[in-house]
């Protein structure tokens, strides 16, 4: 075994290929279709990315791997993915080479091959091609699937990385399948609307970092908007002007859940970015859902969508359908300072438009449209950001806002809100 | 309402299906619906609809559905096509029933044979290997005939035949979601059968080719 605790399986193919005697450590591994207006920057929490030309002439599936399923060291430098709350990958990514149709099914379905033998992914890249290697716990069962260079539009690995101690470090990388699963899930939607991914990854970080760039065209979309006035609610009580958006389908279960136990909802949001709970406060049981929000960019201007639903501010508030704000929760409402003052353009009440859509499955953001440009250090503001628990119920980890199927139709990137 | 012009008095738009019937499903229980064509940044079929809520008010649920207007020189490719005259026209009977009869003979094989004759007897035909299927419709009555020729050359009793793609039809039978005040079956022997379909303010015509 090679000390330092390199993949033996990649020893053993060292037999078969020619000696690396540096290890590859800065993996870059892109694809890239034509960019278009409209495409999405962002992804979801995680992206993954396998891209694939259609080069012809070329073989297309990965060539055998003869290693024998054989002890795989614990290696010295775990490299677990996780999603940072805000992308930067600090490899600036190679230039794209010319467009070509790309598929990342093909790479999702490898993964989801191997995922059925062990919880446990390495990725290991080399002039061969970039290899995903599995082997069960109880040393039962083996597979690797290895994709050659021209799978990729772009493919780059270089030599190892100098560390500050003086080592040389060599890319040892060692995934948690689980955290890479969702991400190919919904492979017929990736093939549609994923048009390019991309992997990098360096053996002196402990991430992998996975980019799906998306494309959603606009004009296809439906756009939904639902007025639903104050006095449709048991209690209204709103104190800042405010537009938040966030994931219809995670709505939609609390809704439908709300219906069953024929119990109000109370819902309670801040400005953008700020999360927003919906909670159920019944005799016999309580339910709190929390949902976060999109941030809003200093520099955003209104989207696409906003600008299609430019009707009149209208007087109207909370997306609820069949179920009622809720006045039980009385000490949650102080959050939202509610200042008794007539309709201006500039007051305290939330002028909200909400944009539902009761049945359909298109991918809708719900938004709550405001006409005034909300300063985060406003006093009414901060009186919210005092006062409310909501930080409380936030879970501490980071957490994605929607996943793959619902990603909302904007063309820049957002800042997910995070406690 | 007004079209593109005078001359043109007309404006042909093309959009997903799929789009306004997710739309068109909030407004199961509407009080009202209404269509425009809106200008949003990209040309909109905006329906909105006012929805009963429980409080004595209404609710407004607004959908924008992309759209792309059609010039005026690719307008003659969307004309309706001319009806040739059919050799049995023939009254449909309930629509339920072919439905549930059509949907056991497509186990059994993809190509429907329509039958018909002025007698008013329909016949539903289907053949595999082993079977033969035939449902009859008999006494469903045939709408005055137009043309003086047919009942000259064939009999009464004479069928007129068109062989469809069975799915095709199924298609036509399942997206009817009220019976027809009347439908009609027209045949054009081995070329194609046309349905007419005679709602009270709305007809809806279907034009199924026959099988090559």
């Amino acid at each position: 075994m090679e000390p330092g605790g390199r993949n033996p399986c990649c020893n053993h193919m060292l037999n078969h290929c020619p000696p690396r005697e540096r290890a590859p450590t800065v993996l870059s591994v892109h694809g890239s279709a034509q960019s278009r207006a409209g495409q999405c920057g962002h992804g979801a929490a995680a992206c993954l990315t396998a891209c694939r030309t259609t080069a012809p002439g070329q073989p297309t599936g990965p060539p055998h791997c003869r290693c024998p399923p054989g002890p795989l060291l614990p290696h010295s430098l775990p490299c677990r993915p996780h999603p940072p709350p805000e992308w930067h990958p600090w490899d600036s990514p190679p230039s794209p080479s010319s467009a070509s149709p790309l598929e990342t099914s093909v790479f999702g379905k490898a993964i989801q091959a191997l995922s059925r033998i062990s919880d446990e992914l390495w990725l290991d890249p080399s002039e061969k091609g970039l290899a995903l290697r599995s082997v069960n716990s109880c040393r039962s069962a083996y597979g690797c699937v290895l994709f050659s260079p021209v799978f990729f539009q772009h493919y780059q690995w270089s030599t190892s990385v100098d560390m500050k101690n003086g080592t040389k470090s060599n890319l040892n990388c060692k995934l948690g399948i689980k955290s890479l699963l969702p991400i190919f899930r919904c492979l017929n939607s990736l093939e549609r609307n994923v048009e390019v991914c991309k992997i990098f990854t360096r053996s002196d970080k402990c991430k992998v970092v996975i980019q799906l760039f998306c494309r959603h065209d606009l004009n296809s979309s439906v756009y939904s908007e639902m007025f639903v006035g104050p006095h449709e609610f048991e209690f209204f009580q709103i104190g800042v002007d405010t537009e938040i958006t966030f994931c219809c389908k995670e709505l939609k279960g609390m809704l439908l859940f709300s219906e069953a136990t024929h119990a109000p909802i109370t819902m309670h949001f801040d400005f953008p970015g700020k999360p927003m709970s919906l909670s159920i406060d019944h005799m016999l049981l309580e339910a709190n859902f929390v949902l976060a929000t999109l941030a809003d960019e200093p520099s955003r201007a209104s989207s696409p969508q906003s600008l299609c639903l430019s009707q009149k501010r209208k007087r109207s508030d909370l997306p609820c359908s069949n179920s009622k704000v809720g006045k039980k929760d009385s000490k949650a409402m102080e959050s939202i300072s509610s200042k008794v003052a007539p309709r201006k353009l500039y007051a305290d009440e939330i002028l909200s438009n909400i944009s539902a859509l009761e049945n359909s499955g298109s991918p809708i953001m719900k938004r709550v449209n405001s006409d005034t440009e909300e300063e985060p250090g406003s006093p009414s503001l901060r009186k919210c950001k005092a006062k409310k628990n909501l930080m409380e119920v936030m879970p501490k980890s980071y957490f994605c806002i929607s996943d793959i199927e619902h990603l909302p139709p904007l063309s820049k990137k957002p800042g997910f809100g995070v406690e | 309402m007004e079209g593109v012009s005078e001359d043109n008095n007309a404006i042909y738009v093309e959009l997903a299906a799929e789009n306004l019937s997710r739309a068109l499903k909030t407004a199961q229980n509407a009080r009202a619906l209404k269509v425009k064509l809106t200008n949003k940044h990209f040309p909109c079929l905006t329906v909105s609809i006012e929805l009963v809520s429980v409080s004595s008010s209404s609710r407004m649920v607004t959908h924008d559905i992309p759209v792309k207007v059609i010039p005026r020189k690719l307008w003659r490719n969307l004309q309706e096509p001319a009806v040739p005259d059919a050799d049995v026209s023939i009254y449909l009977p309930v629509l339920k029933t072919m439905k549930s009869v059509v949907e056991k003979m497509k186990n059994i094989s993809n190509q429907l044979i329509i039958e018909a004759n002025l007698n008013g007897d329909l016949n539903l035909k289907i053949e595999s290997e082993l079977v033969c299927v035939t449902t009859h419709f008999k006494d469903l009555g045939n709408p005055p005939s137009a043309s003086e020729n047919e009942s000259e050359d064939c009999s009464p009793e004479q069928m007129a035949e068109v062989q469809v793609d069975i799915r095709k039809f199924l298609q036509f039978l399942a997206g009817q979601q009220v019976n027809p005040t009347r439908g009609v079956c027209n045949i054009v022997s081995h070329k194609m059968v046309h349905f007419d379909l005679l709602h009270e303010d709305v007809s809806l015509q279907y034009f199924i080719p026959a099988l090559s």
